[in-house]
């Protein structure tokens, strides 16, 4: 068991900010065309470095995920929940590159809320209406590294049932007090054709050419108009605006920005399950890392309260993933109460290891991308995990969490960590941070200084 | 405050005027309680359906829209607080403008008999060019902005026209205008600024043209057409008599019938029995085709309820008829109409009464692989009395820790949730409302037993009604249709509907007023909308926190 240095706080740190910073950044780093100045230059880097979340709704049952001891990582040291994330005969192994991080806590209420908290350092009471308190640490990250891609960040999720603030887990900041006020939720591409349609649009008009000059006259006008409207309205209704008025300028830099490899072409209709399109999305994603035209993204596996059934995972056909399989509502026909257990843990470690299957392709794909010398997995950070802990009891202390990737040797990997109880997830957030250069120390709830054991 | 419309929009100036309501000085229920209101982005519906009606694109035409999907909040989507407006958003309306107006300018389909493209309204060959042009600005821009545009305006967007292509032909200079319109925020925003109010800061007396917006987006879901820009022009829109005539003129349109769906569907959450995915295993009689027909039927009884004369709203709980075709007759057990869709009275059928026990309903209530009567009960709060639910508490007993026996009922398996007190309050509001739906499987089909044979008890209680008990969901059905409650809820949704927002906790004054209006009327959808218009808080918007102005 590793014991963090410092003595750990469960009050909030500064209420209503949350973040606090070794240099007097914060403010440009909320302004929406702020650069947030990392310690490190990327010049003196070979690679760039690569920020990734994998999300899964719903959580797991945390005594079946907790591999059996903590130390090195290895096929032999693995849950029934994580058994997918060893090689099968002809792949690669993994192993080395993923740490599995237990025992924090995300010092939040048991939560019905959803995904919101799973990469955000703190809570809010209605977050159906208000807006978040802090930004969620993909965009901290990506202000860090993300400055010259095409797409600062990449959002995609699966599921199409849930549309509320909740299931979001990606915030940034917009910078702007208001009604709608300072953190917002990011909008998450859906569809595997319409993310590969964004990334790979077929080029524009070649520089200097009459449809370039139509286009930039465009941009012009509306701008003009945006910014003359602005300065007429009030506080409330101009942050409304100022919204639309930094995505007009983001798409227009994106355009600006040219692909410097070309996508092929995908085979869409052939993904015909949750599956397929899960691997399919990974693969496009994978792409742009590759291409350049990101350095971050979040995917969203499967919501909080995901109501997916998976009809081609046998033991778990005709389940849903929320209430039948999370909370036991698994026909229990003349079972004992203990045969009955055992059926239902069952279930729970195949859906489980149906969403650890998918991160671990993920990351296997990553390691199979030669790059440089290495391969692409060697410069990513890949967080994965889920809004709870066990799905049933909805409880955030002892999260499932798994970390891939050596972020070029500032990670650890291969091990699997744990930690004493109440020790805060955010400080894990903060030591992530810190390994891309953020000049951070504390983050969100609890998260005063960086996890010790975790970097490199 | 029903009061019957004036013969015409534009009155004549002879004869008493009727009290501006919106005049110098708003109504002292405004003055105290006026509508904070947040600015809105057009929802993706209103967008969409703007862009048509200012393209001509015709509806059989499917737009590929690539819009994120709206917010849900509670079952409503789109609301103003919930808003969101991401470079997805950005992308997509640039896109948008510049793929269907390049699409309408060059499709033969878009051209009028002398050639002209429709939308363009003139020929902008020489040597008309300049004059064609300069109206189009007018026109076009007239009915994307929702108001006259400005001479800087104007001569703002001939500038940009000089930009466009000199060899992309005498169409290049309307079509870079008006891709540039489809990007404003003129058009994109639901801009209302108005006329402040003296000594009230925030307040502001909405513009003729702001009220032919609101107007229009109520009824029909677009944007004003010209003859309401004309009376707003007039200022035929600045009594409340004035605003009911246009709304008459309004509902009498065709496109009326069509967007009360709308206001049907956020009001029911139709959209979730849309999406609903029965396992096939489990129910093996279920098919997209019935979940089709499902739709085809909520459509059609919302449809003759709202809009048949002397029908009420409440009716549709109660109506003793509903709207099949061959599919779902042999669903419900109704003999099947000789071809298509056809009205079939429920005479047969004791188990079926109106929309509560229709498939819609039913599966939207439920989960994939069965039903739950929590979310039934839920829904008939929510949505019917428009109480407010509390989420279920942090620490929810499993069924693995929680005393069951094997083979649980429905209401064995609520009953042990119940026992927990931190449960119970909520749970006791909702289970004895949806149980006795549990006759009705996930797909809506009528199962007095359940799988081991026992007979299900239809027996429920809606706490907070006069004699609360009630025996069947028909006898649920009719309880509801004479509440108070859901007469007064009805309202409250016309207002989320409208303002694309909720209600304050506190009920406003106008809130009250348009609901006594309401309870005075003849409870048609007609009277629902004109309960609205006429509330003192039609005219009126206060400004967010920040000030809007």
């Amino acid at each position: 068991m590793i014991t963090p240095r410092r003595r750990l706080s469960r009050r909030t740190l500064l209420r209503g900010t949350g973040v606090a910073l070794g240099l007097p950044i914060l403010e440009a780093m909320l302004t929406d065309s702020g650069l947030l100045p990392g310690r490190s230059s990327r010049a003196a880097t070979p690679m760039p470095r690569r920020y990734l979340e994998f999300f899964f709704g719903n959580g797991t049952r945390i005594d079946l995920w907790r591999p059996p001891r903590e130390g090195r990582l290895d096929a032999s040291n693995l849950s029934p929940c994580l058994a997918t994330l060893a090689a099968e005969p002809g792949q690669t192994d993994i192993l080395p590159d993923v740490t599995v991080v237990g025992g924090l806590d995300t010092l939040m209420p048991k939560t019905f809320h959803g995904a919101y908290t799973f990469a955000m350092g703190d809570y809010w009471e209605d977050v159906k209406y208000l807006p978040a308190k802090l930004p969620s640490i993909d965009h901290l990250i990506a202000e860090a590294i993300g400055q010259g891609t095409r797409f600062r960040t990449l959002h995609f999720a699966h599921e199409k049932s849930f549309d509320d603030n909740a299931h979001y887990i990606s915030w940034k900041p917009t910078g702007k007090p208001g009604p709608y006020k300072d953190f917002v939720r990011v909008d998450e591409l859906r569809d595997c054709k319409q993310m590969f349609d964004v990334l790979f649009p077929n080029q524009g008009a070649p520089p200097g050419s009459a449809a370039t000059r139509e286009a930039s006259s465009l941009l012009d006008h509306v701008l003009g108009e945006t910014t003359r409207l602005a300065a007429r309205l009030g506080a409330g209704d101009r942050a409304r605006l100022d919204e639309y008025l930094t995505a007009v300028r983001e798409v227009e830099r994106e355009s600006r920005v040219v692909a410097s490899c070309d996508g092929g072409a995908p085979d869409f209709a052939a993904a015909v399950n949750h599956r397929d399109r899960t691997r399919l999305a990974l693969r496009i994603l994978v792409l742009a890392l590759r291409c350049d035209l990101t350095r971050v993204f979040t995917f969203t596996h499967s919501h909080g309260i995901s109501m997916l059934t998976y009809n081609f995972i046998p033991e778990i056909a005709n389940l849903t993933d929320h209430d039948d399989i999370s909370h036991g509502q698994v026909a229990r026909g003349s079972l004992t109460k203990e045969a009955f257990a055992q059926l239902w843990a069952s279930k729970i470690i195949a859906v489980t290891r149906y969403k650890v299957s998918e991160f671990a392709y993920l990351v296997r794909l990553l390691k199979d991308t030669r790059e440089g010398d290495g391969t692409l997995l060697d410069s990513c950070l890949a967080y994965c995990g889920s809004e709870i802990s066990t799905g049933s009891k909805h409880d955030t202390v002892d999260m499932p969490i798994l970390l891939a990737g050596r972020l070029q040797g500032r990670i650890r990997t291969g091990q699997h960590l744990r930690y004493p109880p109440g020790t805060s997830r955010q400080m894990m957030f903060v030591a992530m941070m810190q390994a891309f250069g953020l000049p951070l120390e504390s983050y969100g709830r609890g998260g005063d200084g960086p996890l010790p054991g975790l970097l490199g | 405050m029903d009061r019957e419309p004036a013969a015409s929009p534009a009155r004549p100036s002879a004869g008493p005027q009727p009290p501006p309501v919106f005049g110098p000085d708003p109504p002292a229920c405004v003055e105290a309680d006026g509508p904070p209101l947040l600015m809105r982005r057009l929802t993706n519906a209103e967008y969409l359906r703007t862009l048509r009606d200012l393209l001509l694109i015709p509806a059989s035409d499917p737009i590929d829209d690539r819009l994120p999907a709206e917010t849900v909040s509670e079952g409503v989507a789109g609301l103003a607080e919930t808003q969101t407006l991401s470079t997805l958003h950005a992308r997509a309306y640039g896109v948008l403008a510049d793929r269907l107006v390049k699409a309408r300018l060059t499709s033969p389909a878009a051209r009028g008999p002398d050639g002209v493209v429709s939308f363009v309204g003139c020929d902008p060959s020489p040597p008309a060019a300049a004059v064609c042009l300069r109206a189009f600005v007018a026109r076009f821009g007239r009915r994307a902005y929702r108001r006259p545009l400005t001479e800087g305006e104007v001569e703002g967007l001939l500038a940009l026209a000089t930009a466009a292509d000199p060899a992309g032909g005498p169409y290049a200079a309307i079509g870079l205008v008006a891709r540039a319109i489809l990007r404003s925020p003129h058009f994109l925003f639901r801009l209302e600024t108005g006329a402040p109010v003296a000594g009230r800061p925030g307040l502001s007396r909405l513009t003729g043209f702001e009220r032919a917006s609101r107007l229009s987006y109520l009824v029909l879901g677009t944007g004003p057409d010209d003859a309401l820009l004309e009376a707003a022009s007039a200022g035929a829109l600045d009594t409340t008599d004035g605003l009911l005539g246009a709304v008459d003129r309004l509902l009498a349109d065709a496109r009326a019938k069509d967007h009360s769906r709308s206001f049907a569907a956020a009001w029911l959450a139709l959209d979730k029995a849309a999406q609903a995915a029965p396992a096939p295993a489990l129910f093996p009689h279920w098919n997209k085709e019935l979940a089709l027909a499902a739709q085809g039927e909520t459509l059609r009884l919302t449809e003759d309820v709202f809009w048949r004369s002397g029908a009420r709203l409440r009716d549709l709980f109660t109506a003793r008829h509903t709207f099949v075709n061959g599919a779902l007759a042999s669903f419900y057990g109704l003999p099947a109409p000789a071809s298509g869709w056809a009205r079939a009275a429920l005479d047969g059928l004791p188990e079926r009464v109106g929309l509560l026990t229709s498939m819609s309903v039913l599966i939207g209530t439920s989960l994939p692989t069965r039903t739950s009567p929590t979310f039934r009960g839920k829904y008939v709060r929510e949505h019917l009395l428009c109480q407010r639910v509390p989420p279920p508490p942090p620490e929810v007993p499993s069924l693995e820790e929680a005393d069951v026996p094997a083979e649980p009922t429905a209401k064995q398996r609520l009953d042990a949730h119940a026992a927990d007190p931190a449960c119970a309050g909520c749970h006791r509001l909702l289970d004895p409302v949806g149980l006795p739906f549990e006759v009705y499987d996930a797909t809506g089909a009528y199962r007095p037993r359940d799988s081991l044979g026992r007979p299900i008890a239809t027996t429920g209680r809606i706490e907070g009604l006069p004699e609360p008990a009630f025996d069947g969901v028909p006898a649920l059905a009719a309880k509801l249709a004479v509440a108070p409650e859901l007469e007064s809820c009805l309202v409250t949704q016309a207002f989320r509907f409208g303002f694309g927002q909720r209600e304050p906790e506190s009920e406003p004054c106008w809130l009250r007023e348009a609901r006594q209006a309401f309870a005075r009327g003849d409870g048609s959808y007609r009277s629902l909308v004109r309960a609205y218009v006429a509330s003192p808080a039609f005219g009126f918007r206060q400004a967010p926190e920040g000030g809007g102005r």
